[in-house]
């Protein structure tokens, strides 16, 4: 039986979390969503994710500094950045900080599902799923 | 994976390196092979396509024809960069390929004694005639790149790297562009690969309206196009459903946004595919 990856989401717009949560559950993956990145990282502490999705802008904490925390918390967790302010400065930055992959607002949840689809082939443990158009 | 765009002062030594950065890699080699393809699919001499991307020496097109003529090149080259691994040189992407973060542009200046001898040598001229050639040639290129693509390629800020071939030779160059192309700054992303995706179709668009259009721009998200065109008030009902239908035409085009402005310099649109900056 494959390993279930362990996905944490962080947006400030429960919108956003709402709508992904269920779309990455459908492969087969275990998913928490934060509002605050302050918990999320506090999260972090306690549980190991395999997969990290956050935004960018951010009160208290931005995502580069989730990625750089996520980072030094797991090395193997690969972080995936959603962001509705992309530039390629910024993208740059992500990608130079380890970022697995950098994505900008609006994308489909099939875009993610693509995205988290190659993580977990980085990760070793590639999901037994099927994007359908 | 990163692709590759160099240019240089000496369009030989840029075509060299792109050569032989794209041998050893293995990357996809795109240059002015890619023309006979291009005078093809458009019924254009090739020769045409030629003079359209020197920029020197007496104007053998006029201004309007050299922008379509460019506007070709520049739709087919971006076709080709979509695709990972490709080093290019000589189809003036260092110019219009903007904001792609996994594109690494790279400017080698030719050593300049070398230079200079070796044109002096070629055109039958004195060193100092040579130099006054060189510096014509230059200026010329400023003007063509500024006209063309509303940069000038003299302009360091628009390359990621600068190398002159004085103290570090091609070897060293070719070291270079492997370690840099390596960070993980430059290594594909879904964002950049989407930019890469918009500017081909703004860029294949814009193929498609500039010989009924001549001042517009075209930006391009996804499958929604955003044109900026130059009109006056009473052509506009007329200018907005020809660009709409021309628009619409063009393979993946969904949605088609025009703007009317009065001067191409308000649309302001980020990192669009430009027409000339002065839209003539």
């Amino acid at each position: 039986m494959s390993k279930v990856l362990e996905i944490m989401i962080i947006d400030d717009e429960e919108i956003v979390c709402r709508r992904l949560k269920p779309a990455v559950e459908k492969m087969g993956c275990r998913v928490e969503t934060f509002l605050n990145p302050v918990e999320a990282l506090a999260r972090m502490g306690e549980k190991e994710f395999d997969i990290v999705v956050t935004d960018v802008r951010m009160d208290e904490i931005d995502g580069i500094q989730v990625l750089e925390e996520a980072r030094k918390k797991a090395e193997h967790t690969e972080v995936i950045i959603i962001t509705g302010h992309a530039m390629m400065a910024l993208a740059r930055e992500a990608m130079q900080k380890g970022a697995f992959d950098f994505l900008s607002k609006p994308f489909t949840p099939n875009d993610l599902r693509e995205i988290i689809m190659r993580a977990a082939v980085k990760l070793g443990h590639p999901l037994d799923y099927e994007i359908k158009a | 994976m990163t692709s590759i765009l160099l240019s240089s002062d000496d369009p030989q030594v840029a075509e060299d390196i792109a050569f032989r950065f794209a041998q050893g890699e293995g990357y996809k080699h795109v240059g002015l092979s890619l023309l006979s393809e291009i005078a093809k699919k458009h019924d254009v001499s090739e020769e045409k396509l030629q003079w359209a991307l020197d920029g020197t020496g007496a104007r053998k097109v006029s201004r309007k024809e050299r922008d379509v003529l460019l506007s070709y090149v520049q739709a087919a080259t971006l076709e080709t960069l979509v695709q990972d691994r490709v080093v290019s040189a000589g189809l003036a992407a260092h110019l219009y390929v903007k904001n792609v973060s996994h594109v690494l542009q790279l400017r080698v200046l030719a050593n300049p004694e070398k230079r200079l001898e070796e044109y002096g040598e070629q055109h039958k001229l004195s060193r100092r005639k040579a130099q006054k050639a060189l510096e014509k040639l230059r200026e010329e290129r400023i003007r063509w790149s500024t006209e063309s693509f509303g940069v000038s390629e003299y302009d360091p800020s628009i390359y990621d790297i600068v190398v002159q071939l004085k103290q570090i030779d091609t070897d060293r160059v070719l070291r270079i562009i492997r370690e840099t192309a390596a960070f993980r700054g430059f290594q594909t992303m879904t964002y950049s690969r989407r930019c890469l995706q918009n500017l081909q179709l703004a860029s294949e668009v814009h193929v498609a309206l500039l010989p009924s259009y001549p001042a517009i721009r075209v930006k391009a998200d996804g499958d929604r196009v955003i044109v900026h065109v130059k009109c006056s008030k009473r052509q506009k009902p007329q200018t907005v459903s020809g660009i709409k239908e021309l628009a619409r035409g063009v393979e993946t085009v969904g949605l088609v946004e025009v703007h009317t402005v009065s001067d191409l310099r308000d649309a302001d649109i980020g990192a669009e595919h430009t027409q000339s900056p002065n839209g003539e």
